[in-house]
């Protein structure tokens, strides 16, 4: 197995020589400490939909300084979508390159943004749908099952992280030294890459050496499949031996290093976002009784449809990120042709506020109320214009699938008292414990 | 802002002339100063300007401040012009700004050497500077015979030597001009003048880095302080003054031997200073210059060659590599363009080197070195340098002496651009940060000696016909 | 220790000025090995120079010295070595007692007796000997020896903390260098003078303002401490006011000249190579500017007050090593002669190219400020309100610095091989080697390696 093999060999790149041995033995995730109001309050989702009503009423752009923040939904999309003035490399561009080499998510519009973003794309097949959801039910009944026999499972730790890590062995191809490591790297990375904006040196460090070691397993990965791929039968099939493959075709060739940026970056972006929306998703649903109930009618019967209508609902309530970061790259207008029209000079921050955009009664209707048959066009929750999310593929499929699991078990309620609320580690939610009475056997009809 | 006149700057500060495959550089000495008056008068109907495509072929024309002299210039506006270009490349002191000294030393140049030097084209006679390209060799020949029977049929110029920089490679791809002679891809990095439209091709980072003003490459305009650099007059009408200046540009000629042989064989020997895997010699050649053989810059990507990053240029080092880890704080690229890297706030950092950019138009001459050579062929091969400036003093003689030459930049000790410098006899020193601690490479020998070199100065097409005295 | 400055002005006889200048040229091209003067041999001596000055009485001689100690110890120890020399020198000047009988102390008292210190005195590393500093560069290089030994290719491997044991225990082992783990601090005074501000003149000076606030507001002496802040309050308007007239002024007179300064300072360019001679030999130089203070007295009492302001800033700054944000001077000054000029001495690392680039990027307001007040034949570029525009008019402002320059006849640097930034660095080395101090820790200590 290509894993263990990878375990054993002795460092092969440059990186793990830059990075001794003695090094290596620390890399542990960060240590937890007690959140920074900043954090809880960026983990609050409830007070930040409090906030965000006098923030769209009274100061729709606010400037703090360097900073600008969008709350109402026209302007948030105006901003996402003007990817010229409003630019992404700044803030992304270097903890990218740090962790993983250039990756499409700290670049600008440029021919290789492009190039790269669409040979990705070009690696998605149609009928990955089918395939991701038949391997996401199997793994989420399983976890469940698995758990259930206790009564209690952690949202994140027993279901949605375990699942995410195995998509992205079985069907992106990385599979990591064993499945432990894997979620380490991920979250260490993830952490690193997107939210580490203080600069926090405890998490850069790790950041880097868990970049280090993955870079490592990845060249020897890359090397194990293309041998597997040239000698013919045994290739398997994955967005990475899809990479590898598309290297014949000069149209879709990436460079070797190119295959392993790209590959890195996806699954990079694809565990721990996961984890989070899953676990948001389901603390929301625990709050609105009406839609909980609904939605456990809807897994019960089978439609996954309905679960995903009522999954996405639930995000809007608490989405992955409550606002997406951009650069002004010059010198720009926000809100153009408004009462509250803004200049902002070039140089600042700009936080496209998504949670207080989806909560704007200009694009929705009653906003407050859950409801789950919304126009999704005006749904946040994974970006938007160039940089929207290259995962929304699966997440359509994983998600709902990973929530649809956990409503068909008998009973389901949060955990009583302190234990049922939801504990950060950082911005990631680390626990999230339910109550059941006990899976549904089957994982389609009662 | 004063719109740029295109259609009066020569088209050489626009464009490298990729698609003109061959150039030829002429050195002419002024026979008979109203002939060459003349010559220029009608050549300036003839010169490449930026406003009109390139066409079938392009020429453009410089002048030394002997040449200016040589046509007749009064001194009066002879000293207005740039101190560097009045006092010329060979002045002691400008041998110690320019680390010429040893074998790159004017006496031993083959051109624009001081007056008495073997120099073939020596200072004193050194007056005009034309510059021819073409699309292939047959399109050079009758061009070639065209111009030069114009320059010296009437007696007006002699001719004195002719640099030939070898055909560039059939395919250009992305704006580059193909690959110097130790083997890297080059030309991927230059500085995007505002107002010549070509900033609004570029997009993001690549742009916010790379656009300087107008005026630091052209003469007329505001520069990278919002000022004007003083510029060359001729005294006119009613004791008002001619800007002899306006849309015209210093330019840098030097002629830049190679010993490719011995940069394989140091490579090959100091390799192990970064590794025993069979990327290392890549990887420390890539080191010494700060991009890899591709092109690929080290600052994004460290530890292998990636060519889908050859032509990046979007890059910075201050968030990514502080420390020179990534690319060394001594790396060519990053002494001779540090970047956001100089000062602690990345922004001011960013405008404080680009008051020190050059436009960089070199070619390479000379045939290749076999890559099987075992040992030197003792063919001479380099680079013929050319860059503009608007001012030489704070951009060109700035990078070459104050980045490249310094034995302090950036904090260091005792070593000079490992691929420019002049080692000592006992050989180069060249750090390359890592971690826990820096590897010293010892033993770096000179790879580069300059040939020849000489200050020009590039009119804008007025300026032509006022030297011609035609306004 | 603490580091002085000298700046001795005589003035040379007449007809003198060539000889001396011939004398002083001589030494200098070769000070290194000079034995005359035998300025390399001397401990405490950093930097020196020697220029002539034009002045109102005629051409003067400045003795630049930047010392370790006091200016009278360090001269005497300067006669012992090299009595003769200086003899030899303050011959050509006027009023010095020639040396009789090998009594050094008609001359010792000359000397001392003309200098004229410095009105604002720049030091880039406060507290640094000459011996300290050359020791703790002797060490950096050891440190590093020792890395770059074969046998020690295995702490490429290791830990940070296993690479400065190592260290730590190898410099242990050498008797030579071993001096490198005592302790040797610098004066609390030099490392801490914002502490001691802070801890004492602040409370002061806000309670001051404090009681005099509260009294204006009521009691028996309201009218008198009312009267007293309406008159600071206008006094400041009034040098505000003053300051722009004398600027508007300026403009005046820059208007009505009959010779733009781009044609004087062309034609005076043509003087430029008799600094060239020296300059960019080494990797440091040095500057000698001298201009004439605008008449009046208001510009004379600005320029005090501008010098003392930057004085009190560099002294307080908790960044060393640098001023107003560059960091290649070593040693500075400006000194007011008794004529109403301003000379300026400057010891730093680089080109003068790249200084003046720094001047006009990263100091533009404060050196403004210095030399608005001052004039020659260029001119001062337009400024307003003291700190305004200025030096940030690019050219004019290099014009006008070339233009007050003088050539320096001789110049010695003790460390011409060491960088502003390479001292510190080597004092960094030198402290971590016994606890790393860098916030990165080891990692970043051994990163100065
Ligand atoms: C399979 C899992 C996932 C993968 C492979 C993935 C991948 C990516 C990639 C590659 C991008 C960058 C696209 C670009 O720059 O062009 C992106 C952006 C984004 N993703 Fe995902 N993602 C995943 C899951 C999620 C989830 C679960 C969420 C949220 C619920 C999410 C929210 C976003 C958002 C908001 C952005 C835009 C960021 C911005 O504009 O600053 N992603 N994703
Ligand atoms: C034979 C001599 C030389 C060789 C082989 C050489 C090689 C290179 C290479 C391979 C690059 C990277 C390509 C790029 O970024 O566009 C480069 C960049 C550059 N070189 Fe040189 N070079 C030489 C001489 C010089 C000289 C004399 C100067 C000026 C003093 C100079 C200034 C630059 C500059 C400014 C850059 C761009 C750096 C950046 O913006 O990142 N080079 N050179």
């Amino acid at each position: 197995m290509i894993g263990s093999s990878v375990r054993q060999s002795p460092a092969v790149s440059g990186t793990a020589e830059a990075v001794p041995g003695v090094r290596r033995a620390k890399d542990t995730t960060p240590r937890r400490r007690s959140p920074s109001l900043a954090a809880r309050l960026a983990n609050n989702a409830f007070l930040l939909r409090l906030l965000a009503r006098p923030l769209r009423r009274f100061a729709p752009v606010l400037s703090i300084g360097r900073v600008v923040l969008v709350s109402r939904h026209a302007d948030v999309l105006d901003v996402l979508e003007r990817d010229g003035d409003f630019t992404i490399a700044e803030v992304n561009a270097a903890t990218m390159d740090r962790i993983d080499g250039p990756f499409i998510l700290g670049m600008d519009r440029s021919e290789q943004f492009t190039r790269e973003r669409t040979i990705l794309q070009s690696c998605v097949h149609p009928s990955d749908s089918e395939r991701i959801r038949t391997f996401v039910a199997a793994t989420a009944a399983q976890l469940v099952g698995a758990a259930a026999t206790q009564g209690r499972i952690d949202v994140v730790q027993d279901l949605a992280r375990p699942a995410a890590t195995r998509l992205v062995a079985s069907y992106f191809g990385v599979p990591g030294p064993d499945e432990v490591t894997m979620m380490r790297w991920m979250r260490v990375l993830f952490w690193e890459a997107f939210l580490n904006s203080g600069g926090d040196l405890a998490v850069r460090l790790c950041g880097e050496q868990a970049a280090a070691a993955l870079h490592a397993y990845l060249d020897e990965l890359i090397a194990a499949e293309r041998a597997g791929l040239d000698r013919g039968g045994e290739g398997r099939d994955t967005l990475l031996t899809r990479l590898i493959t598309a290297q014949a075709d000069p149209a879709t060739r990436l460079s070797d290093e190119g295959v392993r940026r790209n590959i890195a970056g996806v699954v990079v972006g694809a565990v721990d976002t996961t984890s989070k929306a899953t676990a948001h998703a389901v603390d929301q649903l625990l709050r609105h009784d009406g839609a909980l109930q609904a939605a456990q009618r809807a897994a019960r019967d089978g439609d996954v449809q309905v679960v995903a209508e009522y999954t996405f609902e639930a995000l809007r309530f608490n989405p992955l990120n409550p606002a997406l970061v951009r650069h002004v790259a010059r010198d720009a207008v926000i809100a153009e042709g408004t009462r509250h029209r803004r200049q902002v000079p070039a140089g600042h921050t700009v936080y496209a506020a998504v949670l207080p955009a989806m909560f704007d009664s200009a694009a929705f209707d009653d906003p407050n109320t859950f409801r789950h048959d919304r126009r999704p066009a005006a749904d946040l929750n994974f970006g938007y214009g160039m940089h929207s999310c290259f995962g929304l593929y699966v997440n359509r499929i994983q998600i709902p699938e990973l929530v649809a699991a956990l409503l068909r078990c008998d009973g389901l309620r949060r955990a009583p008292g302190r234990q049922g609320r939801m504990v950060y580690e950082g911005p990631f939610p680390d626990r999230l414990l339910v109550d059941v009475a006990g899976p549904v056997p089957t994982g389609r009809a009662v | 802002m004063t719109q740029l006149e295109r259609e009066d700057v020569q088209g050489l500060v626009f464009s490298g002339y990729a698609a003109m495959h061959e150039a030829r550089y002429l050195f002419y000495e002024v026979a008979d100063p109203a002939g060459a008056r003349r010559w220029l008068g009608e050549l300036a109907a003839r010169v490449t300007t930026g406003s009109a495509g390139e066409g079938a072929h392009c020429t453009n024309v410089a002048l030394t401040h002997r040449g200016l002299a040589a046509l007749g210039l009064d001194p009066e506006p002879l000293s207005t012009f740039a101190p560097p270009f009045q006092e010329g490349m060979t002045t002691p002191y400008r041998q110690r700004v320019l680390g010429d000294v040893g074998p790159s030393a004017p006496d031993m140049w083959a051109w624009g050497g001081p007056p008495g030097s073997d120099s073939s084209a020596p200072e004193d006679r050194l007056h005009v500077l034309l510059l021819l390209f073409a699309p292939d060799g047959g399109a050079m020949d009758s061009l070639l015979d065209a111009e030069m029977s114009r320059a010296t049929g009437e007696g007006a110029l002699r001719h004195l030597q002719t640099l030939q920089p070898e055909p560039l490679p059939g395919t250009i791809s992305a704006g580059k001009f193909g690959v110097e002679h130790f083997g890297f891809a080059d030309g991927m990095s230059q500085p995007v003048i505002q107002g010549t439209g070509q900033e609004d091709e570029l997009a993001g980072e690549q742009a916010r880095r790379h656009v300087v003003a107008t005026g630091e490459f052209v003469l007329g305009y505001p520069n990278g302080y919002g000022e004007l650099t003083p510029s060359p007059w001729l005294p006119g009408p009613d004791s008002g003054k001619v800007d002899l200046g306006r849309n015209g540009t210093y330019l840098v000629v030097r002629q830049l031997k190679q010993d490719v042989h011995g940069f394989r064989e140091l490579v090959r020997r100091l390799a192990g200073t970064v590794g025993d895997d069979a990327d290392a010699e890549a990887r420390f050649a890539a080191k010494l210059v700060g991009r890899w053989y591709s092109g690929a810059p080290l600052a994004r990507t460290p530890h292998r060659d990636d060519v889908d990053l050859a032509t990046d240029n979007a890059f910075g080092y201050a968030e990514v590599d502080p420390y020179g880890e990534r690319c060394p704080l001594g790396a060519h690229i990053r002494r001779a363009n540090p970047r956001d890297s100089t000062a602690p706030e990345r922004a001011r950092a960013l405008e404080l080197t680009n008051l020190h950019r050059i436009l960089r138009r070199g070619r390479v001459y000379g045939p290749g070195l076999p890559d099987a050579a075992t040992e030197d062929d003792l063919v001479e091969r380099g680079l013929i340098f050319i860059c503009m400036s608007a001012n030489i003093e704070r951009q060109f003689e700035f990078v070459q002496q104050t980045w490249c030459n310094n034995p302090k930049f950036s904090g260091l000790y005792e070593e000079q651009d490992p691929v420019l410098g002049t080692p000592p006899p006992e050989g180069g020193l060249f750090t390359v940060q890592g971690s826990p601690f820096a590897t010293r490479a010892r033993g770096l020998t000179n790879f580069v000696t300059v040939r020849g070199g000489a200050y020009f100065f590039l009119p804008g097409v007025r300026g032509l016909l006022s030297l011609a005295g035609r306004s | 220790m603490r580091q002085a400055a000298f700046t001795i002005l005589t003035p040379v006889l007449p007809g003198h000025c060539t000889a001396l200048s011939e004398l002083l040229t001589s030494i200098g091209d070769a000070v290194v090995d000079d034995q005359r003067l035998g300025l390399s041999g001397l401990d405490r001596l950093h930097y020196a120079s020697f220029s002539i000055l034009p002045g109102g009485e005629g051409p003067r001689l400045a003795f630049e010295g930047n010392i370790d100690g006091s200016p009278s110890a360090f001269l005497e120890n300067l006669l012992d070595v090299s009595a003769s020399a200086i003899d030899d020198v303050y011959s050509h000047c006027a009023g010095y007692p020639p040396l009789a009988d090998g009594d050094r102390e008609p001359t010792l008292r000359y000397l001392l007796d003309r200098d004229i210190g410095a009105d604002t005195f720049f030091v880039a590393w406060p507290g640094h000997s000459l011996d300290m500093i050359r020791r703790e560069d002797e060490l950096r290089r050891w440190i590093q020896d020792f890395l770059d030994e074969p046998e020690q290719a295995s702490l490429r491997r290791s830990d940070p903390e296993n690479v400065h044991r190592a260290v730590v225990e190898a410099v242990r082992d050498d008797p030579s260098i071993r001096w490198a783990l005592e302790a040797e601090p610098l004066p609390f005074l030099v490392r801490h003078p914002r502490t001691v501000l802070v801890l004492l003149a602040a409370p002061a000076l806000a309670g001051l303002v404090a009681i005099v606030v509260a009294a204006a507001r009521r009691g028996t002496a309201r009218r008198p401490a009312r009267l007293f802040l309406a008159t600071v309050a206008a006094a400041a308007a009034g040098a505000l006011a003053r300051l722009r007239a004398a600027e508007l002024a300026d403009d005046h007179r820059e208007r009505s000249r009959t010779t733009d300064w781009e044609t004087v300072y062309t034609a005076w360019s043509k003087n430029l190579s008799q600094f060239r001679h020296r300059e960019d030999a080494k990797g440091q130089n040095h500057l000698t500017s001298i201009a004439d203070i605008k008449p009046g007295l208001f510009r004379f009492v600005t320029l005090r007050t501008v010098l003392a302001v930057i004085r009190a800033v560099a002294t307080l700054s908790p960044v060393r090593g640098q001023l107003g944000g560059i960091t290649s001077i070593h040693f500075a000054r400006w000194v007011i002669t008794p004529d109403r000029r301003l000379i300026f001495l400057s010891n730093f690392d680089g080109s003068w190219e790249n200084y003046l680039g720094d001047f006009v990027d990263l100091a533009a307001r404060g050196l403004t400020a210095v030399w608005t007040n001052t004039h020659n034949d260029v001119g001062f570029p337009h400024t307003t309100w003291l700190v305004e525009q200025g030096a940030r008019d690019e050219a004019r402002f290099k014009a006008f610095a070339r233009r007050g320059m003088e050539p320096t006849l001789l110049w010695y640097s003790a460390y011409p091989g060491l960088s502003v930034a390479n001292i510190s660095n080597n004092r960094a080395i030198r402290e971590g080697l016994r606890r790393p101090q860098d916030a990165g820790g080891t990692e970043a200590w051994l990163r100065r390696l």
